[in-house]
């Protein structure tokens, strides 16, 4: 007797399946969603996001952190193939840790949606589509928001330095290029060092403070690139600390900075950072998880989904104070 | 004892020569730039004096206090609606209750202190997700200003560390626990038949850590007017290579909060050296990477001679 109920629940439940797989939907799909950290901001945010907007449609959200450590982030891909998650969405560690990974989830059939950064063009087979940012086109709204800065100081040489993100990341990559190649457009501008403050607050502060000895006797630092702007409030601290001017109203060193935060807003508002650009979570999660809603539903998603950034500075601020005061 | 002049005489030269070499570097001795080693010091030294305790009382490490650190600029952070002296006795009484838990498990129950810190992070990780939904914090409430400034042109944060070094020094040197840690660390079987708590003088290495964690929570806070879990990554790693890099031993029974001090100021010296003279990052993470070593294998080879 049990087995004929045994046998009627497996019919009932292939059944079921079926029916699921006939009609695509998202109800009821897993979603694996591996991130680096919940204790960063920006990913803390999108997964709140994302989960939300993604359980609201059916499907079911598993979430696990790697916390930066490639090899974690490798096993955690390899265990969303084997328990045969329908999609993974992910944010990766290390582009080169994260290949074989994701070969084996190719091998699997298992579809990748990439966030924040995408792959270098080499690995594209590699995922299905990433939604994000164009990194590039933040490094240029961080540049052009440098360049009005000093320009609005009357500046025409000046010499700049960068606080970064993790320096082997391609998004931090692809910013300071494109940064550059903003600066390149003016001569009397030059991005005289770039160093690694690992998008954080207090090494950052560290950094900058050194930086302006080191530039002190030979001309002193102009402007400053920091590329969060939880980056620009440590640049900021470090200016103050040294007790020198800051900001385009007093004819001080200009901070500008390349993903907003409610930090940015703040400072931006108090005329201590001059611009920065958005780069919104929970803007970018719910698009992301309307693009998995879509590709369960039979859409064809693009290789490359970007979200639209805008640069943000005194003039607009109003408009996304909200959506950055995440 | 030959070899023990030699490696002091090691010591002082190297001492010698990072003091040389910061220097003749230009700008080194400037205003700015000391102000910049006294902030890059003043944090870190402070998570570093509490792990000197750690150390000393034969635990190694803790991987928990720059998660406790964060933690603890959440909780002010929070709490600053209810006051400003409030919320500090709070964060610091959280800072303490964290970390005297591990102490307990490890003094009382000889748990691994190793393991006890990492399940201790992976904790606070989770809860602060838990409790923040992983958004930044930003203050609830006003008086922030009481942590930051200056005093006689010297930061805050810098009298509060030095402060820190002085009461902790005090404690091992003129206090009766102070030299039950060290025993502890030392030989904990004959620190039990002098008639030592080894548990209580652990869990009150514990508690010292948590308090000065939770109390560079507070100021990096008020600070930044802001905080979230990442705030303490890396100060770990960066206070124990301070409190090995000063000449505590690994093992525990000997070290002081000196030491310390005089650990986490050479490692930012050669940090703002490299960075002044313009290395670029790798060789500084290089070249730091190795002075490290080295110093910690000299205090070595002159602990085993």
């Amino acid at each position: 007797m049990r087995f004929v109920f045994a046998m009627l629940a497996l019919v009932l439940t292939s059944l079921s399946f079926g029916s699921r797989d006939a009609v695509a939907s998202p109800e009821g799909k897993r979603v694996a969603l591996l991130g680096t950290s919940n204790a960063n901001p920006y990913i803390g945010a999108w997964t709140k996001t994302f989960a939300k907007f993604a359980t609201d449609a059916g499907m079911k959200v598993t979430n696990l952190n790697s916390n930066y450590d490639a090899a974690v982030q490798s096993q955690q891909i390899d265990d969303a193939i084997a328990q045969k998650f329908d999609i993974i969405v992910l944010v990766y560690v290390n582009d080169q840790a994260v290949v074989p990974a994701l070969t084996r989830a190719k091998a699997a059939g298992i579809p990748v949606l990439l966030i924040v950064t995408p792959l270098k063009k080499d690995y594209e087979e590699l995922f299905t589509s990433y939604v994000g940012t164009d990194h590039r086109e933040l490094g240029r709204l961080a540049g052009e928001g440098m360049v009005k800065g000093l320009m609005a100081e009357g500046k025409t040489k000046a010499q700049i330095v960068a606080v970064t993100g993790a320096a082997q990341q391609l998004n931090v990559q692809d910013r300071i290029a494109a940064f550059k190649d903003v600066l390149a457009k003016h001569p009397g501008f030059e991005l005289v060092a770039a160093e690694d403050g690992k998008w954080n607050t207090a090494l950052t502060e560290k950094i900058t403070g050194e930086l302006l000895v080191r530039f002190n006797a030979r001309g002193g630092v102009d402007g400053i690139f920091a590329m969060a702007d939880n980056q620009a409030t440590g640049s900021i601290q470090a200016v103050e600390s040294a007790g020198l001017k800051l900001g385009v109203a007093d004819k001080g060193i200009v901070v500008v900075g390349s993903n907003c935060m409610k930090d940015g807003m703040i400072n931006i508002k108090s005329g201590k950072q001059y611009a920065t650009a958005t780069q919104i979570p929970t803007e970018e999660a719910e698009i992301a998880a309307k693009k998995v809603i879509g590709h369960f539903n039979g859409e064809k998603l693009k290789k490359y989904e970007l979200v639209p950034v805008h640069g943000i500075s005194k003039e607009n601020l109003e408009q996304f104070t909200a959506g950055c005061s995440y | 004892m030959r070899t023990r002049h030699i490696v002091l005489a090691i010591r002082i030269i190297t001492i010698a020569a990072i003091a040389i070499f910061a220097l003749t570097t230009p700008g080194f001795t400037s205003q700015i730039s000391i102000n910049a080693l006294l902030n890059a010091i003043s944090f870190i030294g402070c998570v570093a004096v509490g792990m000197t305790f750690i150390t000393l009382t034969g635990n190694i490490m803790s991987l928990c206090l720059g998660a406790t650190l964060s933690a603890s600029a959440l909780i002010f952070l929070s709490s600053l609606s209810a006051g400003i002296l409030p919320a500090f006795l709070l964060t610091l009484l959280f800072g303490i209750v964290v970390t005297a838990a591990q102490g307990v498990l490890i003094g009382y129950f000889r748990a691994n202190p190793i393991l006890v810190s990492i399940a201790g992070l992976s904790l606070l990780i989770g809860g602060a997700d838990l409790a923040t939904g992983g958004v930044r914090i930003y203050p609830g409430g006003e008086g922030l200003q009481v942590f930051k400034g200056r005093i006689a042109g010297i930061p805050i944060e810098a009298l509060y560390f030095f402060a820190t070094v002085v009461a902790g020094q005090f404690i091992l040197s003129w206090t009766r626990i102070g030299r039950a840690m060290a025993m502890v660390g030392s030989n904990a079987r004959a620190a039990t038949a002098a008639g030592i708590s080894t548990a209580a003088a652990v869990t009150f290495a514990y508690v010292i850590a948590g308090a000065c964690a939770a109390v560079s929570g507070v100021l990096l806070a008020a600070r930044y007017g802001s905080g979230d879990m990442e705030l303490g990554t890396g100060y770990d790693y960066t206070a124990i290579a301070a409190v090995l890099v000063g000449g505590t031993a690994i093992q525990g029974g000997s070290g002081s909060v000196v030491r310390t001090l005089i650990g986490v100021t050479v490692i930012a010296v050669i940090e703002v050296v490299l960075l002044l003279r313009g290395f670029s990052q790798q060789l500084q993470y290089l070249i730091t990477g190795l002075i490290v070593l080295s110093v910690i294998m000299l205090h070595t080879i002159g602990e085993r001679r």
